[in-house]
């Protein structure tokens, strides 16, 4: 609504005579924000088949494997967590609701590498968490056991996820809060069960906030670089650091980056495709919150933990 | 925005533009450093102490090279410190040196630590050693090409193969038996490894501590760094440092150096910092504040790295490893060491 007005506005005020110097400043930031993109391709020009033959043989089919399971394990994962908690916030009741829907969107404050270097200290061989475990079942040392490794891939999955979860959360929560209660309201006096609720009313609702929400951290996921690189995970942005410090080779780096460009602009058609026939539009005059449903008990307490 | 603050703002932003052409005044140096800062700065301050040169500092952990061609002739940049001999030469490579013309440092720094033409210097060593659990590791003496063999398997943690610590002993590697040897090599410590690739030399001393695996590879101050800190010790503790050699040959040494900027506009002041850092002070100071071996002959190695025993670095001229940087790479990739 804002969008449209502002739309409609722009071209009107910077066609008046006193700002003639609008076109050219335009022009000179679009050739700003083009021009990083303008050099990549000319630096992966540069580029000879040697390197490109070499990067296409052995390093780009493992990074873009890796890349392609890191995206789907944190898609899966910020939308479970992302949606649920969202769901929970907004549609609940229970002790500690309000402190808990400021705090959810708090892991988007810390640095990606840095949550990663933590929770390797957790779950790392040498940390608490598998000291205690040998410890308990006297194994001597960790070579005497199998423990899931939190450098790995579905490490990198999980830290990430962990951080990067809030864009779902904020942009479904938002959703939630501003969708029309009175849908929610007939769907219950349909005798709709709460999960019902959740799958035909609240989630179809939600969709265009979570491709926004994804494809936000999804993005974020895609250009990770520290925490990739100290879990262990072949990315391809890492693949790019790498081609161009340790293979010497920008214009293979370059053509790394132009290929991960292609899955940018993927991600942005999932974006506005997961958005399409969906613009929900909410009468300001007859909003209404949605009711929450209160919990108590056991509810409240796995609502909590969630 | 008013005219007036539009115009404060541009004034503003040409200072800031400017400034770096204003700083090649008398009386300064400007270094690029990937070298971390609390193990640097003791250093230039006292050689500004020393000389009363003002050192500016540009610190990052990557790209300077590509910085300083950016700027072109109008760098800033007169000298660049850094670690490992493929960042040296990929500063050669991007051709923003020139040869450091020192009779000086030809005296000091032995010919296998510096470029035949000048353009980098060696200015400190480290080894890339192993790192051996006290418990389970017996032997005292081991070499490189044991590393792949099976009796190791499943005991062995290193960090990425495409790391350059490990980049420039794979060099040295291809250096001694030929590419073909270096990647069968590569392919049994490959089959050692208790687990992928990951971390670095710290992360692979703890998990040699935890027991993940017997021997770790990791380079000489680490675990001097490790011994003196307050959370680090038990895993410098858990395990000794074997100094390992080439089957015939010495220790994989690597460099701490420095290279000449191409354009450096305080030539003069350059050429007295990169003197400077081959001084008796600043070697003492690489050996006891950073646990490097110091480059110049007679300087006294920090106790921590002399309780490893007496280092007997590998012969190989550093320019050699140099070489292969691009080769080692690329035996990493081919037999997805990483992966």
């Amino acid at each position: 609504m804002t969008t449209a007005s502002q739309t409609h506005g722009a071209p009107r005020i910077f066609l008046r005579r006193s700002h003639f110097f609008a076109v050219p400043f335009l022009v000179l930031v679009a050739a700003i924000v083009i021009a990083p993109l303008a050099s990549l391709a000319v630096i992966a020009l540069r580029g000879d088949t040697e390197i490109w033959q070499h990067l296409w043989t052995y390093v780009v089919p493992n990074a873009a494997l890796d890349t392609a399971g890191l995206l789907a394990g944190v898609a899966i994962l910020t939308a479970i967590a992302g949606i649920g908690t969202a769901w929970i916030v907004t549609a609940h009741d229970f002790p500690g609701r309000t402190s808990l829907s400021w705090l959810l969107p708090l892991p988007l404050a810390f640095p990606t590498y840095i949550v990663a270097y933590v929770y390797v200290d957790i779950f790392d061989a040498a940390g608490p968490v598998q000291s205690a475990f040998r410890a308990l079942f006297s194994y001597r040392t960790a070579a005497e056991y199998w423990f899931p490794s939190i450098r790995s891939l579905p490490g990198a999955i999980f830290v990430m996820s962990i951080v990067l979860y809030p864009y779902v959360y904020l942009a479904a929560r938002a959703m939630f809060l501003t969708q029309s209660a009175s849908l929610m309201e007939v769907a219950r006096t349909l005798g709709a069960s709460r999960l019902m609720l959740v799958r035909h009313v609240a989630l179809p609702l939600a969709r265009p906030a979570l491709a926004v929400g994804l494809s936000l951290a999804l993005l974020e996921a895609l250009n990770d670089i520290g925490a990739s690189e100290y879990l262990g995970v072949q990315t391809l942005t890492l693949s790019i650091f790498t081609t161009w410090i340790n293979r010497s080779s920008l214009p293979g780096a370059a053509q790394i980056a132009c290929m991960m460009l292609v899955i940018v602009i993927a991600l942005m058609a999932l974006e506005r495709h997961g958005r399409r026939h969906r613009r929900f539009m909410v009468s300001l005059r007859r909003q209404r919150i949605v009711p929450r449903i209160p919990l108590t008990g056991s509810d409240a307490s796995i609502a909590i933990s969630f | 925005m008013p005219l007036n603050r539009v115009r404060a703002l541009i004034a503003v932003s040409a200072l800031a533009i400017c400034a770096p052409s204003l700083a090649a005044a008398q009386g300064e140096v400007n270094v690029y450093t990937y070298r971390e800062h609390k193990l640097i700065q003791p250093m230039l301050d006292a050689f500004t102490k020393d000389t009363g040169i003002k050192v500016n500092v540009v610190s990052a952990s990557s790209g300077l090279e590509q910085r300083i061609k950016t700027e072109g002739a109008n760098s800033p940049a007169d000298v660049l410190l850094t670690v490992d001999i493929g960042r040296l030469e990929d500063a050669v490579q991007a051709g923003i040196t020139q040869p450091i013309k020192s009779a000086l440092l030809d005296k000091i720094v032995p010919a296998q630590y510096r470029d035949p033409e000048g353009h980098w210097y060696g200015i400190s060593m480290r080894a890339r050693v192993v790192y051996a659990s006290k418990d389970r590791v017996k032997q005292g003496n081991i070499t490189y090409e044991e590393l792949a063999d099976p009796k190791w398997k499943g005991k062995i943690c290193i960090r990425s193969g495409q790391h350059i610590y490990n980049n420039a002993l794979i060099g040295a590697m291809i250096d001694k038996h030929g590419e073909a040897k270096a990647e069968e090599w590569l392919r049994g410590l490959k089959a050692n490894l208790a687990q992928k690739p990951s971390g670095g030399d710290r992360e692979t001393a703890r998990d040699v501590a935890a027991g993940k695996c017997d021997i770790g590879i990791g380079n000489t101050y680490y675990w001097a760094l490790m011994k003196t800190s307050g959370n680090q010790k038990d895993w410098a503790d858990a395990t000794r440092v074997i100094l390992p050699t080439f089957e015939g040959g010495g220790t994989h040494v690597n460099l701490s150096g420095v290279v000449l900027a191409k354009n450096a506009p305080n030539k003069a002041n350059a050429m007295k910092l990169i003197e400077w850092l081959a001084s008796d002070e600043a070697q003492h100071m690489y050996a006891d504040i950073n646990y490097e071996y110091p480059i110049k002959d007679g300087i006294k190695v920090n106790d921590i790295i002399a309780s490893y025993g007496p280092l007997k670095p590998d012969a190989m001229a550093l320019s050699k490893i140099a070489a292969n940087k691009k080769a080692a790479a690329n035996l990493v990739d081919k037999v997805g060491f990483d992966n």
